[in-house]
């Protein structure tokens, strides 16, 4: 039988079987799914892990494989045949689900003020666009179902669909968790994703609500897993070097947008240009931004008149690092006292000669739900796949939240505390750390 | 949502604030209404639901600001309810009041107090869709079929009229 094959480090063979599935090669081909070639994965952290080269592709094709497999099992467990009727439609949002991230995949979002899933679901319901005319050719509902799939705020398919692509423990986490720790080298992100595919349950009521759960032998691959992403966002995705690049080009662009609104030209490239002056930019206007476009007008800002601007475009190119300081501990008053220390250390910042502490004092609040694994919803009445992780169980009716079930894991799924980071220059670093070790809340 | 917000509204229940999902669902209407929370909520399974909230709760509870009490349910599981020790109390009487919160005290403590959970949890959702777009009969309709509820049960049809007091409020602001 022929199949489309594609070598993958992490599954070795994904394979896609051409006389059933010879459209899914047709929606890989298309120019939108090609562009995420040119879309790192991981944003700026080859800074830091100089492997973190994969691109959101690799990633895609990865999201496939694990929906396939996850289908199948799907299939096993149900016969209903809904189930078999919602194929194409899940392995076509495996495959789109990221097919609207911009340059350098999340971080770019607030430069650009745009949220990548508004634009995957318009290019799946663009009449006439690659993506749709590949959707619409299979079966004319088919561009309605996937972008309803992928679009969060869309309720008109079963939610257990939706919870196969998006919830606390999905295949698109599956596939990057490991696939960010292969690329980094960072050692961390291994579990036991084939079991945690084949013990995947549906539970109860109607097609409609449906939840995705786990049976009770999946609860160690599923400890593995929490640990595998609590490790993966401490390391890798918190990374305080990757972290201060993220802020450094926010606030380049912020700096940029300031300038621009003053009237200052701050020479954009055309295709940023067109994105930025549209009243409402068009796909083909917003596709254009590409990683090579964002790098090619930071290289003309390294030029440009604005001292800060030139600055910031100078340090990016150059991997000129600002250092990080983390803020004191919160008290454990009403006032948490963040406000009045990020004040105090913009007035050193002022007062070591930088007068733009927009520009040299970068906040970046790590809110407890980027620090911690996973954190589950206590009250059983409020939980579902979205915010819990749950368990079928020998004599409960209702599935059990996995760190009820091991309570060892409750130091990290109950560790909530934001933390506040700053990004300085590092030549202020020492009066910054004199700053924190006088400071009493 | 900062703790001297969330502080505040616990103290406005009558009695201890009994439920996460109270809290969740009071939290979402008063926002809606135009109180300026600036919370991020997405539609789960039993209505909108903020883990920002949830977040924040705990994390007041881990630093002693709130104190927690767990119930059985009829679920089979536990209620959350929540009280404010007396430290925090003295805190609070020392603190100017968040000005943001306090046009809504009324709307708050009637929220808190609304004896019928269910209500809250619909009149969330109805609110949810509303401001999806579409008319209030479609909201309502498009609640129902996702709660699975008769669109024209009791407790749908006062969701509604709930809702609807609610984004009045947001319009006239």
């Amino acid at each position: 039988m022929a199949s489309k094959i594609f070598r993958d480090p992490l599954y070795n063979y994904i394979s896609i079987d051409l006389k059933r599935d010879g459209w899914l090669v047709e929606l890989l081909d298309c120019p939108e799914v090609q562009r995420l070639r040119r879309i790192h994965q991981l944003g700026v952290s080859e800074v830091t892990y100089p492997g973190a080269s994969h691109t959101r592709f690799a990633h895609t094709l990865g999201v496939l494989h694990l929906m396939q497999r996850m289908h199948e099992r799907i299939e096993q467990i149900c016969s209903e045949e809904s189930v078999k009727m919602c194929r194409a439609r899940l392995l076509a949002a495996a495959v789109l689900h990221d097919v609207g991230h911009g340059p350098f995949s999340h971080l770019f979002e607030p430069c650009l003020g745009i949220d990548h899933e508004v634009w995957s679901v318009r290019v799946i319901r663009e009449s006439g666009g690659p993506v749709h005319e590949v959707l619409r050719r299979l079966d004319p509902m088919l561009p309605d179902a996937v972008a309803s799939l992928v679009d969060k705020n869309d309720h008109q398919l079963p939610q257990w669909q939706k919870f196969l692509l998006s919830s606390q423990l999905d295949v698109d986490r599956m596939d990057y968790l490991r696939r960010d720790s292969l690329f980094t080298g960072s050692g961390y992100g291994h579990f036991d994703w084939y079991r945690l595919i084949n013990t995947i349950e549906l539970h109860d009521g109607d097609e409609n609500q449906r939840d995705v759960v786990w049976s009770e032998k999946a609860k160690f691959a599923i400890e593995e897993y929490i640990f595998a992403r609590y490790y993966m966002y401490q390391n890798v995705y918190l990374h305080k070097t990757t972290r201060g690049f993220e802020k450094l080009l926010e606030a380049m662009w912020a700096r940029a947008k300031k300038l621009r609104s003053n009237g200052d030209d701050v020479d954009l490239v055309p295709a940023i240009r067109g994105f930025c002056d549209a009243q409402d930019p068009s796909i083909d206007q917003y596709l254009t931004i590409e990683e090579y476009t964002v790098l090619q007008q930071i290289q003309q800002w390294r030029d440009h008149a604005d001292g800060p601007l030139s600055d910031l475009a100078r340090r990016f190119l150059n991997r000129d690092r600002f250092a990080m300081i983390e803020s004191p501990p919160s008290s454990d008053d009403l006032d948490d006292g963040y406000e009045a220390w990020e004040e105090a250390l913009k007035e050193t910042v002022r007062k070591a000669g930088y007068s733009e502490p927009d520009v040299y004092c970068l906040p970046d609040q790590l809110k407890g739900k980027y620090n911690q694994p996973y954190f589950p919803e206590k009250e059983l009445d409020e939980q579902s796949a979205q915010n819990a992780i749950r368990l079928k169980t020998a004599g409960e009716s209702e599935p059990v939240e996995i760190s009820e079930l091991l309570p060892r894991l409750r130091p990290v799924t109950r560790e909530h505390r934001d933390r506040y980071r700053y990004y300085i220059p590092r030549d202020i670093r020492d009066a910054a750390e004199q700053l924190k070790s006088r400071w009493k809340r | 949502m900062n703790r001297l917000q969330l502080a505040k509204l616990i103290e406005w229940a009558p009695g201890e604030l009994e439920s996460r999902k109270r809290l969740q669902k009071v939290v979402y209407l008063l926002q809606a209404a135009g109180c300026p929370l600036d919370v991020e909520y997405a539609l789960h399974h039993y209505g909108p639901y903020s883990r920002d909230v949830a977040e924040l709760t705990d994390e007041m509870c881990h630093a002693g600001l709130l104190e927690e009490r767990t119930s059985p349910n009829t679920l089979g599981g536990r209620t959350f309810s929540y009280h404010l020790p007396e430290p925090t109390r003295a805190q609070l009487r020392s603190m100017d009041p968040p000005v943001d919160l306090a046009q809504y005290e009324g709307l708050a403590k009637r929220l808190l107090a609304e004896p019928n959970l269910k209500k809250l949890e619909f009149a969330a959702t109805v609110a949810y869709f509303h401001r999806q777009g579409g008319s209030w009969e479609d909201a309502r309709r498009s609640a129902a079929e996702f709660k699975k509820q008769d669109a024209q049960g009791r407790t749908m049809l006062e969701a509604e009229q709930l809702a609807r007091e609610v984004l009045a409020l947001s319009e006239k602001a």
